[in-house]
């Protein structure tokens, strides 16, 4: 150094890209471990696509491949909870709280997705089926399709409402949803839903009927349906509130966790035994195999609509290979039996030559 | 004021973080290089088959030390290679090492074809006919029976109805008693709608009925067996054991629907074994018919099949020699646990050894079985049925709960 002022420049000029080097780090790791929403799931998303894309497809590659992906779904659980408690976990670090009112750090949609990914909720297939009765609606029952429509659209707005947007709310009560919900059905069931149980008439009236009745059927599985995801979030809510009280005799027994892994068994735990408790209920019982019996009487339906859809091809039916199954059940037991006559008859046959 | 998460920081998550990825990427690594998950490997040879059903004997380890063969009755719902999950875990290969002479029913994957298959078919059908299968097989004029859960069911059904063939019935945590509410299994099949179910599918696929398994405890089932799998994940062998259970657990037959109506209908809803009023065929299946020898174990913290299903069958049967086994433990535990494998096998072993037959019954009953590679597998045809003489209880033994 020639003078003391080039030095001081050089010093500063090192240190300045220092710490443009630093915040360059800062970014990029930013960008790595956060998306925007603040999130820490992206770099599990596409190493999770990566991941997948480089499997191979061997014996079992099948199960390992399905295995990894539980265990993906697993660890994405577990992130999903980890968002779901960090305000909690960074209010508790940088301030002292009351800890009654952690309730109002934790967002009731966070949980209402874990609840939803854990117990496979899925509307999808439901808006499927309704949309491909719709279309069979459409061809046989073209005056009716303003109202098929209508309750089709009904049925998808009061999901989406209940899916996404009301949960959400702080102030949600799922008793209000659900009485919005029995409400709804029973003005279409008091209105457009009597088309429905009308008798068709005309050269195609039995397809129109089956229509009808698979179209009701569905309603009432998306009804059923509703009220059953309605009793899961309710536990689940009801478990979020239990870890937090946990968590507060924590607080005041002045005992802490070292990893997130203790507070994740805590939270296991508690979930686990809050569910099921809620599973050795009758109401519990009920309400599943209400949904159940409903989707599978809708599915029982919505095949004879694709029977009849298939009729004028060259192909076998389901009701038609359940027959030839069922001939051949009884052939087989007709020839089992005579075999074991046969054989019979000639073990006689030989004692008596003997 | 203190609070839990104190200790918990930012740089501890991302270290987390870190870790859990660097896991992920090993176990990914060793995921793409396992190319066979290995179940089942005891060397056995097919001796009987008939549609989807297969009958096989396992190759002898030891002298034999019966002579009475055992025949194992698995359920419908799973395969059971359960019972010989890996070579350090195989309850088959215990019983094999003590010189017993085992035959295993591999019920196969229902199609759709077998829809109408009823309980009377598997019970008085293929069981009997597997029976005689075995008899013939193991030149013996009767046959021990030991059923697994459903297969337990079964093998009493069986046992009531067939007394003549059946030298000692061993059942695993099978369930007799469905009047209970212990388990959430019975608890929700009390109401459920099988009509609906069974009408909706014909064979109902096994997907089903494996959702519900999960749901018995879906936060461990669900999202901490695989987060507990990562510990394991750098661990070729360790990994593999959990695919082998893993393979197991999802690896569901379908049920056939008229067998399944019959099951949850009559024995579920109506507990009609128990009432004595279960039909199979024209036959009323009668417990106290059951006089021969009875082993009846199960586990005492089974979620599936809680104790009270199982206890009161050794007072609803006819015979006197009756012992009541408790196993600490769970389900599956009583079959792959590491405690299970040092004390069922030669529990059971034991019991069947001091039950075994005299020499008269045995008709020239080889040393040891077969090998593997040696021949004659009878297709789908019926067997002779050979004439047995009835059972005859031996002198009364005192009933026993052994513990470990």
């Amino acid at each position: 150094m020639e003078n003391p002022s080039d030095y001081i420049e050089s010093w500063m000029k090192t240190q300045q890209q220092a710490i443009n080097s630093l915040k360059d780090q800062a970014a990029q790791m930013q960008s790595f471990f956060m998306n925007t929403s603040g999130a820490t799931d992206n770099p599990f998303t596409n190493w999770t696509k990566s991941a997948f894309q480089a499997f191979p497809m061997g014996v079992d590659a099948t199960l390992a491949k399905d295995t990894f992906s539980k265990t993906l779904y697993g660890n994405d659980a577990m992130q999903k909870l980890y968002e779901l408690w960090q305000p909690m976990l960074d209010a508790i670090r940088n301030k002292s709280i009351d800890p009654n009112n952690y309730a109002d750090l934790a967002d009731p949609a966070k949980m209402k997705a874990l609840v939803e990914k854990l117990f496979n909720f899925d509307i999808g297939a439901m808006s499927q089926l309704q949309e491909q009765t719709a279309k069979y609606a459409d061809v046989y029952q073209q005056f009716g399709k303003p109202w098929t429509d209508a309750w089709i659209n009904a049925a998808k707005s009061q999901s989406s409402n209940f899916m996404q947007g009301n949960f959400a709310q702080n102030d949600f009560q799922p008793e209000t949803l659900i009485k919005q919900m029995q409400a709804a059905y029973a003005i279409f069931e008091s209105t457009t839903g009597k088309v429905f149980s009308a008798p068709a008439v005309g050269k195609d009236r039995e397809k129109m009927e089956l229509i009808s009745k698979c179209a009701k059927a569905m309603s009432s599985f998306a009804a059923n349906n509703i009220e059953y995801q309605q009793l899961m979030q309710v536990t689940g809510q009801e478990a979020m509130q239990a870890v937090i009280k946990t968590l507060a005799e924590k607080v005041e027994a002045g005992e802490k966790f070292e990893k997130f892994d203790e507070f994740f068994a805590l939270w296991i735990d508690v979930n686990e035994k809050t569910f099921n408790k809620l599973f050795q209920t009758k109401e519990f019982s009920k309400k599943r195999n209400a949904m159940t019996e409903a989707g599978f009487n809708a599915r029982k339906l919505y095949n004879e609509i694709i029977e009849n859809q298939l009729a004028d091809l060259p192909i076998a039916r389901r009701s038609e290979m359940d027959e030839v199954y069922k001939l051949v059940y009884d052939l087989r037991k007709q020839v089992k039996s005579m075999e074991f006559q046969i054989k019979e008859l000639k073990t006689s046959a030989s004692k008596t030559k003997e | 004021m203190n609070n839990p998460f104190s200790n918990i920081d930012a740089k501890l998550t991302m270290k987390y973080l870190g870790d859990f990825n660097s896991k992920l990427i090993k176990g990914a690594e060793l995921l793409t290089d396992i190319e066979e998950i290995d179940v089942g490997t005891a060397p056995r040879q097919l001796i009987y088959e008939e549609d989807k059903l297969k009958l096989y004997r396992y190759k002898a380890e030891a002298d034999k030390s019966c002579g009475v063969p055992v025949l194992v009755v698995y359920a419908l719902v799973n395969r059971p290679y359960m019972l010989d999950i890996q070579p350090d875990r195989s309850f088959i290969r215990n019983l094999l090492k003590l010189g017993l002479d085992v035959y295993i029913i591999d019920w196969g994957y229902p199609t759709p074809s077998d829809r109408y298959l009823s309980m009377d078919d598997y019970i008085n059908g293929y069981i009997d006919n597997c029976v005689e299968a075995v008899r013939k097989s193991a030149k013996s004029e009767k046959v021990s029976l030991m059923g697994v859960c459903q297969g337990g069911t079964f093998s009493a059904i069986y046992s009531a109805l067939h007394p003549e063939k059946i030298q000692n019935l061993i059942t695993l945590v099978a369930p007799f008693d469905f009047s209970t509410n212990d388990g959430l299994l019975f608890n929700w099949s009390k109401t459920m709608d099988v009509d609906a179910l069974v009408d909706a599918y014909g064979v109902v696929p096994g997907n089903i009925l494996n959702d519900g398994f999960l749901m018995l405890m879906p936060f461990n089932l669900n999202i901490k067996k695989y987060i507990d799998m990562l510990d394991v994940m750098e661990d070729k062998e360790k990994l593999l054991n959990f695919l082998r259970m893993e393979k197991w657990i999802f690896d569901s037959p379908g049920q056939a629907g008229e067998c399944l109506r019959q099951f949850v209908k009559d024995c579920y809803q109506g507990n009609k074994l128990v009432k004595g009023k279960l039909k199979l065929g024209a036959k009323t299946v009668d417990l106290g018919k059951i006089t021969m020898p009875i082993l009846t174990i199960y586990a005492s913290a089974d979620h599936l099949v809680p104790p009270a299903a199982t206890k009161p069958f050794n007072d609803l049967v006819g015979s006197e020699d009756k012992t009541l086994y408790e196993f600490q433990g769970g389900h599956i535990g009583v079959f792959v646990g590491s405690r299970s494998q040092k004390e069922l096998a030669p529990a059971i072993s034991k019991w069947l050894i001091q039950r075994d037959v005299p020499a008269p019954v045995k008709v020239a009953a080889a040393k040891v079985a077969p090998k593997a590679d040696e021949p004659e597998v009878v297709k789908a045809t019926l067997m002779p049925k050979v004439a047995a003489k009835p059972s005859s209880p031996k002198k009364p033994k005192v009933t026993n709960t052994p513990k470990s």
